[in-house]
């Protein structure tokens, strides 16, 4: 949960942010930020994700990434 | 076509389908829903249903034969090896992508053609001098709403966010939905489609904020927008005759006359769902306190920003081309300039897309690409205006006059997009904005307010106060306070009287009667 929410600092850096903070209907991650956290979870984590998770519910806050990136190490896994 | 401001509409075709809702069971209920929309689509296009039929047609194949690729592969899962399997999934992958790319294709060919092929056929004639003819293709009604529903219900079965569903009647529904057929909200099949196939039980107190609703968006269409539309579609035809501010007015009256038509028309088919106990996606969300151009986007027609980006945005984005397009990027440039160059060409074609949904015609086209210049430039120097901002000690997070400024800055671009949205060619447009510059004070006898729009003392009066209570209801909510919310706490019995008092002031300052011609919805030609 900490590496994700310091990289949501890192591209967000003077918002106060914590786990449950409300990060899609807020505005806080447009679609541009979007794509750059997609880019720094990708390689942070080594998972791969899709079009297909970029779903609102899955960026809703950080708790929301938290599952989604455990929800795809568990896929990439089940794959190798 | 009943618009959904009439009362042939709201007594006869919504009326009728609410009486036949109520009556039946839950789990029946889907059908006097699906019998009031084959009916309204029916009667509104004079029959004129193949395109509707045949997309539905190809839309149910396509996701049946999707989820049947997916079920086979879950049955067979457990009796093949792990290369086996990996082989057999990349196999199915294909398999979906190709049945999906191909009613999608299917699907949104027949939207080019039926929209778009006099459009082609004009282009061609002018840059090459031919003489084809226009094609005798009638424009389906609703064909740019339905087709989007389509193309992401599809695209949700292959991505596993939806079951495909076997019964077609509750797909005709959601592809036909008769409150949401001709100008949306683009609705999807999870939130919408699950709604409509379950149905919901009479709730009293969703009936009578339903009804409040409606009532606030007849109020928007035809007090606020009919009036408006008197005085901006002249200004935008003979802007020339009158001055530069004349022809400003014009324009500011015409984005009052398309928000407040639209948002109206989408207040009063929420509210009409609301009464039936579904509801219906939000498409406004008081878009001129935006900072931003890309805000106003996520406050202005959302189901069709919310589409573009879903659907068109991260697939493109995401995709391994574009992936690997961010990995060379990024060899080269900051990590900031490295993530927007792949997007910079992603949300090119977003905004193409968005421009050309709108209408067969260059100036769309002009218009969505607009707003792309303005997006990449807001987004190029980004880094730079952070810098600027922070030398001159403007805190652009905090600073009230700041804010001020984004949002006044936001207006004025959003109404120059409306110019050339509105304008009939981009060659008026530019001339209309010159016009604007350079004959701001041409001297225009006063009396022509009252002799040349169709407008009175009175109407400018009632346009103005309907304005003000437009802008006073939009700082509440964009407060947090629903003013429905206040209104429900009123006694019973007073929220009746004002309900009541409301409806007859909408009778009496309404703009029809025989002064006035009723205006087409504009978004229903899209």
């Amino acid at each position: 949960m900490e590496d994700i929410l310091e990289i949501l600092r890192e591209l967000k850096p003077g918002v106060a942010l914590d786990e449950n903070t409300e990060l899609v209907n807020s505005r806080i991650l447009d679609s541009l930020t979007m794509l750059r956290l997609v880019g720094k979870l990708s390689s942070e984590f080594e998972v791969v994700i899709t079009a297909r998770d970029v779903l609102p519910e899955n960026f809703a806050n950080a708790r929301a990434i938290a599952a989604l990136i455990d929800r795809l190490v568990a896929r990439r896994d089940d794959e190798d | 076509m009943a618009s959904y401001n009439s009362f042939l509409f709201l007594l006869l075709y919504f009326g009728g389908t609410f009486v036949l809702y109520s009556l039946l069971p839950k789990k029946y209920k889907y059908l006097a829903l699906l019998a009031g929309s084959w009916f309204y689509y029916f009667i509104s296009t004079r029959g004129n249903v193949w395109a509707l039929a045949v997309t539905t047609a190809v839309v149910y194949g396509a996701a049946l034969w999707m989820d049947a690729v997916k079920a086979r592969f879950k049955k067979d899962k457990a009796t093949l090896d792990k290369d086996q399997r990996k082989l057999r999934k990349a196999a199915d992958r294909r398999k979906l992508s190709l049945i999906f790319g191909v009613s999608a294709t299917l699907t949104v060919a027949l939207l080019l053609v039926t929209k778009y092929a006099n459009f082609a056929v004009e282009t061609v004639n002018s840059l090459f001098g031919t003489a084809l003819a226009n094609t005798r293709i009638a424009q389906p009604l609703g064909v740019s709403f339905y087709t989007l529903e389509a193309v992401s219900y599809l695209y949700d079965v292959k991505t596993d966010r939806v079951r495909a569903t076997k019964n077609p009647l509750k797909l005709s529904l959601f592809l036909s939905f008769f409150l949401t057929v001709v100008e949306g909200p683009i609705a999807r099949y999870d939130d919408l489609g699950v709604q409509l196939g379950e149905g919901a039980r009479f709730d009293c107190d969703r009936f009578v904020r339903g009804a409040e609703r409606v009532l606030w968006g007849l109020f928007k269409k035809v007090v606020l927008a009919d009036r408006a539309a008197q005085y901006a579609s002249l200004m935008f035809t003979d802007f020339q005759k009158y001055n530069g501010a004349m022809a400003l007015l014009g324009v500011l009256l015409y984005t009052l006359q398309l928000y407040s038509e639209f948002s109206g028309i989408m207040d009063v088919v929420c509210g009409c769902g609301e009464m039936m106990g579904l509801t219906l996606p939000e498409n406004f969300r008081q878009p001129f306190f935006s900072q931003s151009v890309g805000e106003f986007w996520s406050r202005w027609h959302m189901t069709l920003g919310a589409w573009l980006k879903e659907y068109v945005f991260y697939p493109l984005s995401l995709s391994k081309g574009f992936q690997k397009l961010s990995e060379k990027a990024g060899a080269r440039l900051t990590p900031y300039y490295a993530g927007l160059a792949p997007a910079s060409i992603a949300m090119f074609a977003v905004w193409f897309l968005c421009g050309f949904w709108h209408g067969a015609g260059w100036k769309y086209v002009a218009y969505g690409l607009y707003y792309y210049v303005l997006m990449m430039l807001g987004s190029y120097t980004e880094p730079l205006s952070k810098r600027v901002c922070d030398k001159l000690g403007i805190r652009r997070e905090t600073s009230k006059w700041f804010h001020v400024f984004r949002i006044l800055r936001t207006f004025a671009l959003v109404n120059l997009g409306m110019l050339i949205f509105n304008a009939a060619g981009l060659r008026k447009a530019f001339k209309m904005l010159a016009f604007i510059g350079t004959n701001f004070f041409r001297a225009v006898p006063g009396k022509v307010l009252l002799t040349d729009f169709n407008l009175r003392v009175p109407d400018y009066v009632v346009l103005a106060l309907a304005t003000a209570a437009l802008i006073a209801v939009s700082v509440m909510r964009e407060r947090g306070v629903d003013p429905r919310d206040r209104f429900a706490r009123l006694p019973f019995a007073l929220r009746f009287v004002l309900l009541l008092f409301f409806t007859l002031l909408l009778i009496i300052i309404g703009a029809y009667g025989h002064d006035y011609g009723p205006v087409d919805l504009i978004y229903a030609n899209f």
